[in-house]
């Protein structure tokens, strides 16, 4: 039991005014504990579609998705939400901060949801660990892009997720601070054990992981590693 | 500290929202009851107390011993009939001998000659003297023989509080200190004579008190309480107090506005929050359960904030009573402010619990994509469930009725529903009309027809409060020129009661002849009530303190061959004096209290004698007229040669007022009553309570005003872009500037030119249909109506939106 997801055959179709409109088809693919694995592919390939499936945000049309040793497909949403409950942690590519909040009562704000204790030592001590122990009580919006996403990945690995999801997380940001963010990410990785799932579309950040799988029109094209 | 912020996105405004929803609640209520106590007050001066026992034999002492334990004010008062010798004739009066302290309630008023002036007192005569009716004011100054006693007559009673409860029986007064009667010998055992305990204090002192000591009385021995007041008066305040309500409920009404207003807009701000979370996992329980607290803390923000506003709203409202009043307020409990925190509570969950709720069905998935909130149907359904309810318990809550609150709510949907419809109407009329005007047409008038902006919640908050002040300020003209519009010129200013029958005639000749007007002569017989349908009226119960206070008294009984003006005939037959058969007429309210139908038989007693008849038809009275009213007329037949005076209304205005004298020399024994008092005083209760109401709308204002603010917050992103693109394309301030303006104005202009309209159309209509009234159409009334709007929606909507202005226009290169 050493795969935290498992993906088999896993299509999704919506209902566009052009007709049924197949996003994803046929996707079969595992993530193994602790790995780090990026999904490339240009955009509209499919992988944010993909990465939703995957962490049950959404709802696939055929196929199953295994989350952490339990099956998704029978699951309601509510059901499917208790699952990632202190588990999960995303990275969003347009950060999604509450604005009007400092730094550290972002980082709280899970921490304090899912009953956590001691929530604003824990997130003043992720906070330092991702650069910002200066800035812990700056409203969000008066921080740089770079910064705001560096809460972000504070507010993520805060909850110790087993897994952590992350869309885009460079595509507001410029080269150089984008490569920052990646290497915190990895490096964090790196430190605490947890899988990385990384979703870009830009191929040069693919090589960063343990693993790649590159997408096109909504099927995996090859896998590397 | 921080853990007490509350972390919704614009808290503040919907803190401020729910604090002047409290405040209005609790200044409403602290108000209203004090006005309540405080009318009631008035109304106890007809018994010149709150309460008293009154007996027809002396009263146990332990009755006022009582009293004073719990706190009361207590004071004795004896009447009786004697006769008195004025140039040898014997003139019957009612001799009042009262303690210290009488009148607890209320003032009397003395002169010290016919011609004096008046001066208002507090006490009545002190031992050793005696004060006079102004119609035995020739005895001034003169030694009265009182029994054994002789004592000089020093001042002249022209106000006497207690006198208006039995208004049609008098004769002259005269009262003296009760220490003086024993020496008099008038109080023989066995003569008949009126004892009175009179009690004043606080409500729930008397309550108590009430129930201590109704189990102790006697027979004989009735406790009255305030419940009743004259019949004109009851209706002047029961008016002005369902107005008052209206007025109050019309406030918070749109004070919840913008408390939905407000949450709608703070929990749209959350969307990106509950997503976010989702994707963490956090399930729906526990971000309810976040936002009940938040919820919570705004409200305890807005508890102490509202309370204490509402509170010291108290005290300008008191300064405007002093003016009339110069009495200090009477003390309310706790409940006004528990019922405030209540409302606040209930109206803030109520309408943004529901918005939240809907927030937290943001699909997870969205947060991946662009987050934008999109309702189920059922969400829609919840929250206009909830909305509804909310609306319904509020108005509950307030008014204490649930028929009343039923209607109210019904008024309030229909109003809602209505106003941005009618709105929306003008704006599209507007848009045909400025079909030419391009920049008229496809800038301003699109921009507020389109949802986005909220123009039509704001422009519908705004003119409901417009309208309520519009309609306030007419309606209290209204009531304050009712008696003067719809009364003849010649309003009655003066009862003569107590005319002899002989006397009845000559009087009235002599009067008409003088250029007085005169009211018909009714005639007055004093009966009593004794049996309904053969049952004695003494094992009837009646759920109405009022019906068995009827039932308990004389009944003046008259008789009239038509109709007297301004009754109406609601059942039954009128009978005239060729009429076969005989009859009463009950007057309709009577008849409600008393349970009486058409062809129930009621059966009087008169010296022992009785008579009975059907009951022949039921009327309707206007009390107000101040014309002889009655509750009930008998035919002809069956008050014809029984003991009997007469009465009759005039109208002696002060070129008249010298016919006085000589006419009280002719008719000695008719007593002269000046009614005109009781007008002011009714007047008086109405224009206290209007300024009170002014001051409300001023809330009403500032919640309109949280309204725009709330709508602006949710279109600034929208309007900042505008302005960032103005700016690019290289406009200048004051351009900028006048792009917002422009649209402010407008708004102002709608919303100015709805309220006036209707409030026109609803004054118009109000007046035609219930007053006989020609409408006047009232250019200042626009005026009024369409300045005030525009100065305030552009002034805070651009005094909000101002610091927009410095806005880069980098802005649009971002995002
Ligand atoms: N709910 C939906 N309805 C219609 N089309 C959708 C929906 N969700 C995704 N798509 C389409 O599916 C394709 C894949 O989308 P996405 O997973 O976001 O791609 P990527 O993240 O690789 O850019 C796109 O063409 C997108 O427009
Ligand atoms: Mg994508």
């Amino acid at each position: 039991m050493d795969d935290c997801i498992v993906v088999s055959n896993l299509t999704k179709t919506v209902q566009a005014p052009e007709g049924r409109l197949t996003i994803l088809q046929d996707i079969n693919l595992k993530v193994k504990s602790g790995e780090a694995l990026v999904i490339s592919g240009e955009s509209g390939s499919g992988k944010t579609t993909l990465m939703g499936l995957m962490a049950g945000l959404d709802k696939a049309t055929s196929g199953e998705v295994i989350l952490l040793g339990e099956t998704l497909s029978d699951k309601n949403e509510e059901q499917r939400s208790a699952i990632r409950q202190g588990r999960v942690g995303f990275v969003f590519q347009s950060f999604h901060l509450v604005s009007g909040a400092s730094a550290l009562q972002n980082v709280m704000l899970p921490l304090e949801l899912s009953g956590r204790t001691q929530a604003a030592q824990k997130a003043e001590q992720v906070l330092r660990s991702v650069g910002l122990g200066s800035r812990l009580h700056t409203a969000v919006e008066l921080l740089s892009g770079g910064e705001q996403q560096r809460v972000a990945i504070a507010r993520a690995y805060a909850v110790e997720p087993a897994i952590l999801f992350a869309d885009e997380p460079t595509g507001n940001l410029d080269t150089r601070t984008g490569q920052q963010i990646t290497d915190l990410l990895f490096g964090l990785r790196d430190q605490s054990g947890t899988s990385l799932i990384l979703v870009t579309h830009e191929d040069r950040l693919a090589e960063r992981g343990d693993r790649q799988i590159k997408m096109s029109q909504g099927q995996i094209l090859d896998s590397v590693g | 500290m921080n853990f007490l912020v509350p972390r919704i996105k614009a808290w503040w405004l919907l803190c401020l929202a729910s604090m002047i929803t409290i405040t209005i609640v609790a200044a409403s209520q602290l108000f209203t009851q004090r006005i309540s106590i405080l009318l009631d007050r008035q109304a106890a001066e007809l018994l010149a107390a709150d309460m008293l026992i009154d007996s027809n034999d002396p009263m146990p002492a332990s009755y006022r011993e009582l009293a004073q334990r719990y706190g009361l004010q207590t004071a004795y008062t004896i009447g009786l009939r004697t006769a008195i010798f004025i140039q040898d004739e014997p003139q019957l009066i009612e001799l009042k001998a009262v303690s210290a302290g009488y009148p607890l309630r209320g003032t009397l008023e003395r002169k010290a000659g016919l011609f004096e002036p008046a001066q208002k007192v507090t006490q009545g005569p002190l031992s050793g003297e005696v004060w006079i009716d102004s119609k035995i004011a020739a005895l001034l100054n003169q030694p009265i023989e009182l029994g054994m006693q002789s004592l000089a007559a020093n001042w002249v009673i022209s106000y006497e509080p207690d006198r208006g409860g039995s208004l049609f029986n008098l004769a002259p007064r005269i009262m003296m200190h009760i220490d003086d009667l024993p020496a008099t010998g008038l109080l023989v055992p066995g003569s008949r004579a009126r004892y009175n305990l009179l009690l004043a204090g606080d409500a729930a002192a008397l309550s108590r008190f009430a129930e201590d000591v109704k189990p102790r009385l006697s027979e004989g021995e009735k406790l009255q309480t305030l419940d009743n007041a004259r019949p004109e008066m009851r209706n002047a305040l029961e008016r002005t107090r369902l107005f008052f309500a209206l007025s109050i409920v019309l406030t918070l009404v749109i004070a919840m506005i913008a408390i939905a207003i407000t949450a709608k807009y703070s929990a749209s701000q959350e969307a990106v929050k509950v997503a976010v979370m989702r994707t963490f996992g956090i399930s729906s329980r526990r971000l309810i359960r976040y936002y009940l607290l938040e919820l919570l803390k705004v409200w305890l923000w807005a508890l102490p904030l509202g309370l204490l506003a509402g509170y010291l709203a108290q005290f300008p409202l008191q300064w405007a009573l002093g003016l009339w009043f110069g009495a200090r307020l009477p003390e309310t409990g706790l409940m006004p402010y528990l019922l405030a925190a209540l409302i606040g509570f209930i109206s803030l969950t109520g309408f943004s619990l529901p918005h939240l709720l809907n927030v937290l069905d943001t699909p997870p998935m969205q947060v991946l994509r662009q987050i934008r909130q999109s309702s189920t149907p059922r969400n829609v359904m919840l929250l206009v469930l909830s909305s509804l309810l909310t609306l319904f318990l509020v108005l509950l809550l307030i008014v204490n009725q649930f028929q009343l609150a039923l209607m109210l709510f019904a008024l309030v949907i229909v109003l809602a529903g209505f106003i941005p419809l009618v709105l929306k109407l003008i704006l599209q009329l507007f848009s045909r009309f400025g079909r030419n005007r391009f920049w008229l047409n496809n800038y301003l008038l699109s921009r507020l027809l389109s949802g986005q902006r909220n123009a039509l919640f704001v422009m519908s908050g705004f003119s409901l409060t417009l309208l309520s002040v519009l309609l306030i300020s007419q309606v209290k003209d209204q009531l304050l020129e009712d008696w003067e519009t719809q009364l003849p010129q010649d309003k009655p200013n003066y009862f003569l009661v107590n005319i002899p029958t002989a006397e009845a005639q000559p009087l009235s000749r002599f009067l008409q002849d003088n250029g007085v007007s005169t009211s018909q002569a009714y005639a007055l017989v004093r009966t009593r009530l004794s049996a309904i349908n053969q049952q004695d009226v003494k094992t009837l119960t009646l759920k109405t303190e009022r019906g068995r206070h009827l039932l308990n008294h004389v009944f003046n009984l008259s008789f009239a061959d038509q109709l007297p003006p301004d009754n109406q005939l609601l059942q039954g037959e009128w009978l005239d004096q060729h009429s076969v058969r005989s009859g009463f007429s009950v007057e309709q309210g009577m008849a409600e209290e008393l349970g009486l139908k058409l062809g129930d038989e009621l059966q009087f007693t008169l010296q022992g004698e009785t008579f009975a008849a059907p009951v022949s038809s039921i009327r309707s009275v206007v009390w107000e007229n101040f014309q002889p009213n009655f509750f009930i007329l008998a035919s002809r037949q069956l008050l014809e040669g029984r003991p009997q005076t007469w009465l009759m209304s005039a109208f002696i205005d002060d070129s008249h007022k010298a016919l006085l004298k000589p006419l009280l020399q002719q008719h000695p024994s008719v007593t002269l009553l000046d009614i005109s008092e009781l007008m002011q005083r009714i007047k008086g209760i109405i224009q206290r309570a209007s300024v009170a109401l002014e001051f409300f709308f001023g809330f009403a204002t500032l919640s309109a005003i949280i309204v725009l603010i709330s709508a602006l917050n949710t279109t600034n992103p929208m309007r900042e872009t505008e302005i960032a693109l103005l700016q690019a394309l290289g406009a200048n301030r004051r351009q900028k500037l006048q792009s917002q303006l422009a649209e402010f104005a407008l708004m102002g202009v709608l919303v100015g030119v709805f309220a006036a309209l209707f409030a026109n159309l609803i004054g118009w209509f109000v007046g035609y249909r219930f007053f006989d009234l020609v409408y006047s159409f009232s250019v200042q009334l626009w005026v009024y109506s369409v300045f005030t709007s525009v100065v305030l929606i552009t002034a805070f909507g651009t005094l909000f939106v101002y610091r927009s202005f410095s806005i880069s226009p980098m802005r649009l290169l971002r995002s």
